[in-house]
């Protein structure tokens, strides 16, 4: 492609200031808080396009515009279920998290309970979101990088999978904060330039925009089709995966944690809730701009199932030069999206199983650092590893299971850790696990592996007794988990019960006076 | 009973009392957002022709509401932060002399 001279300049200048960031952050992580908390010290304002960058991914950008390029209207099944989510963080969880736990949800999980194996649980089901959410993000980073660049997908795994290591093992939280800012901060205004762009083709009125839409392509792309979503239970369960899987998203969570209080905390997701909204209402005008200006049939004749149409646009209203600013922003979000997950899968193998678990909480400093940094460079390994591993595989299906396993394993219990007395160590370790098994399991038996991946024909698993024709699980994980947690801890109980329930809502209340760094 | 004791059960007392009233506020207000969604996504699941009607040339139903919905989310959020800032924290700040 022509652009590609320009693009690469872009996404150099974006390496540089990047790497210039994680040298300054490298000079000031000098402990534990800093490295997974930045210190306590990100204001709300930076927090919530932090927040943003973190959550907004290639897919948001990409992957919607290209659905509603090709669908209309559906796409926005995924823009409004990856937004719902964020009121639910919060009212119910943001303030109780960031003045109760310290680095990860499974402390306020296990505040009150047994400190293993609650710990060990959350571990699990932390690390199977983080796990498959990488894959997924990682093969699409691999695919579209080489569309994108024409650089080989092996090689562009491999080059994300390295920055990326750079940004988290020197830099930590600080460097991957500002590396989410900045990335956010251009995908925005990406999204803004392209969004206006398209508008001016349409006397500045949307309604123009979708007018033009059903004129060339029929009625059908304003109204709601079953393409995008089959199945009408199978809708109410995406939806519930989507609002409840966003909720309990590990890296999400960890973010409570960078700010100075819990009125930071609060102030940080009403920052990111206006920035996730107000791009995705523009990802909506530009996969509509794409329909009308570009058309489906060039979006998908250029290749990479739909995710096209947005960089295409770009060369459509902004010529060249904005076409390679679009594809080097897609390849900053796919590092900052890949560079906060990784941190927080860090932060679960350091803080929760070495520090909390292996090490009784006793590590020092220094330990857990070096910890730290060895599951960094694990991770990432693995993240490569696994990346080259899925090339030219379908894992679409592996987005939906993270949320899924985070709605199902994550969200019953840490908001039943937060407000039910008599939640116990063993209701907590069954219905995590129950959560990420049952959604595995599900998973598995769905036409979501049987017939996207195994590629069998639907009529031939239909009539099995173990087939699942849900696609989503969430309707019947979310549930089961909730429910295991209710029995199980009317069946156990947990000594001292009152008086811990009390100090933790005392905590909830009043958190600590100062930050840790402060303090120690 | 002496004073101190009053004073320390009388502060137990307001605070549990400000527990109970935001957890009021929050479960009323995911309640709000869970029946604004899920009304939406029956809507979507059941009932496409009601989202499929169109309202004015360009304009259908689901354009309108989706929209809306998200709006409504940061609307909600935007309550709940002013009354957090504006009632809860002060009256934890009293309680925290």
């Amino acid at each position: 492609m022509g652009s590609n001279a320009i693009s690469i300049g872009f996404f150099f200048a974006f390496m540089a200031l990047t790497l210039l960031i994680t040298y300054w952050a490298a000079r000031r992580t000098r402990t534990t808080e800093h490295f997974f908390a930045a210190g306590g010290e990100v204001t709300p304002w930076q927090n919530g396009w932090a927040l943003a960058g973190d959550f907004l991914s290639a897919g948001a950008l990409l992957g919607i515009a290209g659905i509603v390029t090709s669908n209309g209207f559906d796409g926005m099944i995924y823009s409004i279920g990856w937004l719902v989510g964020w009121p639910i963080i919060l009212f119910l969880i943001v303030e109780p998290l960031r003045n109760v736990g310290r680095f990860t949800f499974a402390d306020v999980v296990a505040y009150r309970l047994r400190q293993k194996p609650v710990r060990v649980a959350a571990a699990v089901g932390t690390l199977a979101v983080i796990l498959f959410y990488l894959i997924a993000q990682m093969v699409a980073t691999g695919s579209l990088i080489k569309l994108l660049f024409g650089l080989s997908y092996a090689w562009s795994v491999v080059l994300v999978g390295s920055v990326m290591l750079v940004y988290v093992l020197f830099g930590g939280m600080l460097a991957t904060t500002w590396v989410q800012v900045v990335k956010a901060a251009l995908l925005m205004a990406g999204g803004v330039v392209l969004a206006f762009l398209v508008l001016t083709h349409f006397d500045m009125n949307p309604l123009k925009l979708f007018a033009a839409a059903s004129e060339k392509y029929g009625a059908r792309v304003l109204q709601p089709g079953s393409r995008v979503v089959s199945g009408q239970w199978d809708a109410i369960s995406l939806g519930l995966g989507l609002m409840f899987g966003t909720a309990a998203m590990p890296h999400v969570l960890m973010r409570a944690y960078t700010v100075r209080d819990a009125k930071a905390a609060r102030l940080s997701i009403l920052y990111a809730t206006g920035l996730i909204g107000f791009f995705h209402l523009m990802v909506f005008i530009i996969g509509f701009g794409a329909m009308v200006l570009v058309g489906p049939e060039a979006v998908t004749k250029a290749g990479g199932g739909g995710n096209m149409a947005a960089p295409l646009l770009a060369l459509a209203v902004g010529g060249n030069a904005f076409f390679g600013f679009i594809c080097a922003v897609a390849f900053a979000t796919m590092l900052a999206v890949v560079a906060g997950l990784t941190l927080s899968g860090v932060a679960t193998l350091c803080h929760d199983i070495w520090t909390n678990v292996v090490r009784n909480g006793t590590a020092s400093e220094a330990e857990q650092l070096k910890v730290a940094r060895i599951a960094t460079v694990v991770i990432s390994v693995f993240a490569v590893a696994l990346g080259v591993a899925f090339e030219g595989q379908n894992v679409a299906f592996m987005a939906g299971l993270a949320f899924s396993v985070a709605c199902a394993a994550n969200f019953p219990s840490l908001v039943l850790a937060i407000t039910w007395r008599r939640f116990t160590t063993s209701a907590a370790v069954a219905s995590i696990l129950v959560g990420t098994l049952s959604s595995l399991l599900l998973i598995v038996l769905s036409p979501t592996i049987q017939v996207d991946v195994l590629g069998k024909a639907l009529t031939q698993v239909e009539g099995a007794w173990w087939f699942v024709s849900l696609r989503n699980p969430a309707i019947i994980c979310m549930p089961l988990s909730f429910f295991v947690a209710i029995i199980v801890s009317l069946m156990t109980t947990e000594t001292n019960v009152d008086a811990t329930f009390a100090e933790m809502q005392e905590r909830i209340l009043f958190g600590r006076a100062q930050p840790v760094s402060v303090r120690e | 009973m002496d004073a101190r004791t009053d004073a320390a059960t009388e502060a137990r007392a307001q605070a549990g009392a400000l527990v109970k009233q935001r957890l009021r506020v929050s479960l009323g207000l995911s309640a709000a957002m869970m029946i604004i969604y899920f009304t939406f996504m029956a809507l979507f699941a059941f009932d496409k022709p009601l989202l499929g009607q169109l309202l004015a040339p360009g304009l259908s139903l689901c354009i309108l509401l989706g929209p809306l919905v998200i709006v409504s989310s940061f609307l909600l959020c935007l309550v709940y932060v002013l009354w957090a800032n504006r009632v809860f924290d002060p009256a934890l700040r009293d309680l925290d002399r």
